[in-house]
């Protein structure tokens, strides 16, 4: 494990989306409701640039003819194909597929802002499906 | 007998297993004019004084005509009348000859009054086709079950005729006349209800009509020249009831309904099934009462008859599909017993991949019909 200065607190504003270099790979640093995420722009499906799609809330499971809206700002939606993720563990929603999303844990020490990567090496995508 | 089918199997490798057929059409012999005993007598009057022009007139004149014949020569019975309609010739013709131990009966005539324009006319006279049925076969020879119809245009009376008929001795299924609404439309609610709590599978089969009158379910993408491109075509009709059924959130309203589609082919299911769960991992928002995989409610809730058999290019990839479709699972043997294109059950046992021949033979129908069979 390997701890990446991403930038300073103040880089990344509330509700917003700013995807950085590092290590070579690219990471959507993530602000919901000011809550800071750190995410692999890699979607499981298609590899898709995930953290270029939208944080959204979504329909939760209903009974039929019911719509039942939740999660707010609390989805990470692809912008290739619209699987859903949960924005905090980078799971799929709802059993759409077993994979998921690469998520990395935030630091912020000082207004230091780091993300803890595993290398390259050990880091691998869950297939897609 | 005759088959298109060419054996995979020698006659000294016969394939002998407890039988259900889930398709097999019985006939009245005069149509509804000789039911009219089981009407009251203003629907006597009523329906005795018109014109012949009719829906059930036995030479089918408002669908496609078939350029030979619908059924088969044989099966007129000795003393005469319709293919299929007498229990006694069909007993010792077909079921004795192919150890058929339990056949249910899909009534077409009863069936297509889903095409008549009038609701309330639909609705008496498939009472007495269900009657008439439990009374001269069902009571005839108990290896008979019936799929009772209904009238689909009137919601209210199909769901009062299964709730008051559906628990006659011999009764096994409802058969829904599919109309130009999808099946996941809520017109059909009161008689899916109806037939979760009798605890009676729902059968769809085509009834000949469609794409005939503007209330029958049209075939996509224009009219069909003749009876090839309708026979080819018409399980477009199932593909999409079978979408709506999933999509409208039956199975999660009635999580007890089984649905049997009746001869309406089954290579193409993997295709449809993998575009619904494809659709559905990217749009569930749209439907989120569909809560898992939409194959995986098909696998519950839905079985799919043999006949007519699929033919394919290699054999060999009957297996491949049957994997595909969980065969051993989802496939109920069915002949379309007295049409010209009856499948030979000992013929489409020997075809089926050896693991899965006494599921399709009688195990996967034994799960849908459970007690109905006994």
């Amino acid at each position: 494990m390997q701890l990446h200065r991403v930038g300073r607190r103040e880089d990344f504003p509330r509700d917003s989306v700013r995807i950085v270099e590092v290590a070579g790979r690219e990471v959507g640093l993530i602000d919901s409701g000011g809550q800071l995420y750190a995410v692999l722009n890699v979607c499981p499906h298609q590899f898709g640039p995930v953290c270029r799609g939208t944080v959204v809330g979504t329909m939760l499971p209903s009974d039929p003819d019911q719509l039942l809206f939740g999660l707010e700002n609390k989805v990470l939606r692809c912008p290739w194909h619209f699987w859903e993720f949960d924005l905090a563990t980078g799971k799929a929603l709802f059993g759409i597929t077993k994979s998921r999303l690469l998520t990395f844990p935030v630091y912020i020490d000082g207004g230091e802002v780091r993300i803890e990567m595993r290398s390259r090496a050990q880091a691998s995508l869950a297939p897609a499906g | 007998m005759t088959t298109e089918l060419e054996p995979a199997t020698t006659a000294s490798t016969p394939v002998e297993l407890p039988l259900v057929d889930c398709d097999l059409h019985p006939a009245v012999e005069g149509g509804y004019k000789s039911l009219l005993s089981y009407l009251p007598e203003a629907w006597v009057q009523r329906l005795s004084n018109r014109s012949p022009l009719h829906i059930d007139n036995p030479q089918w004149t408002v669908r496609y005509p078939h350029p030979n014949a619908q059924s088969r020569a044989e099966t007129i019975p000795p003393s005469g009348g319709a293919p299929a309609s007498d229990p006694d010739f069909v007993a010792t013709d077909f079921l004795d000859r192919h150890g058929i131990h339990r056949a249910l009966l899909l009534p077409l005539q009863a069936a297509a009054v889903s095409a008549w324009s009038d609701p309330l006319e639909a609705s008496v006279l498939v009472t007495a086709y269900n009657r008439f049925y439990a009374e001269h076969w069902l009571a005839r020879d108990q290896r008979y079950r019936l799929a009772m119809c209904v009238a689909a245009q009137d919601p209210a009376s199909a769901a009062a005729e299964i709730r008051s008929f559906g628990s006659t001795p011999g009764v096994a299924s409802v058969w829904v006349g599919m109309l130009n609404i999808l099946l996941g439309d809520g017109h059909y609610r009161p008689i899916l209800q109806a037939a979760e709590e009798m605890g009676l599978p729902v059968v769809l089969h085509s009834t000949g009509t469609e794409g005939v009158f503007q209330g029958s379910p049209t075939i996509a993408g224009g009219i069909p020249t003749g009876f090839n491109e309708r026979r080819i075509l018409a399980p477009q009709i199932h593909q999409s009831n079978l979408v709506s059924l999933v999509f409208g959130g039956v199975f999660d309203r009635f999580p007890r309904l089984k649905v049997v589609f009746v001869e309406c082919g089954w290579s193409w299911l993997p295709s449809l099934l993998w575009r619904m769960d494809v659709s559905w991992r990217s749009l569930r928002v749209e439907v989120p009462w569909v809560k898992r995989l939409p194959s995986e409610y098909v696998f519950e809730h839905v079985r799919f008859t043999t006949q007519p058999f699929e033919e394919p290019e290699k054999p060999e990839y009957l297996a491949h599909i049957c994997d595909m479709i969980h065969a051993g699972q989802t496939l109920l043997f069915s002949s379309d017993y007295p049409h010209w294109d009856l499948d030979s059950p000992q013929l489409v046992l020997s075809k089926l991949p050896a693991d899965t021949r006494s599921r399709v033979a009688f195990e996967n129908a034994r799960e849908v019909f459970g007690a109905l069979l006994d």
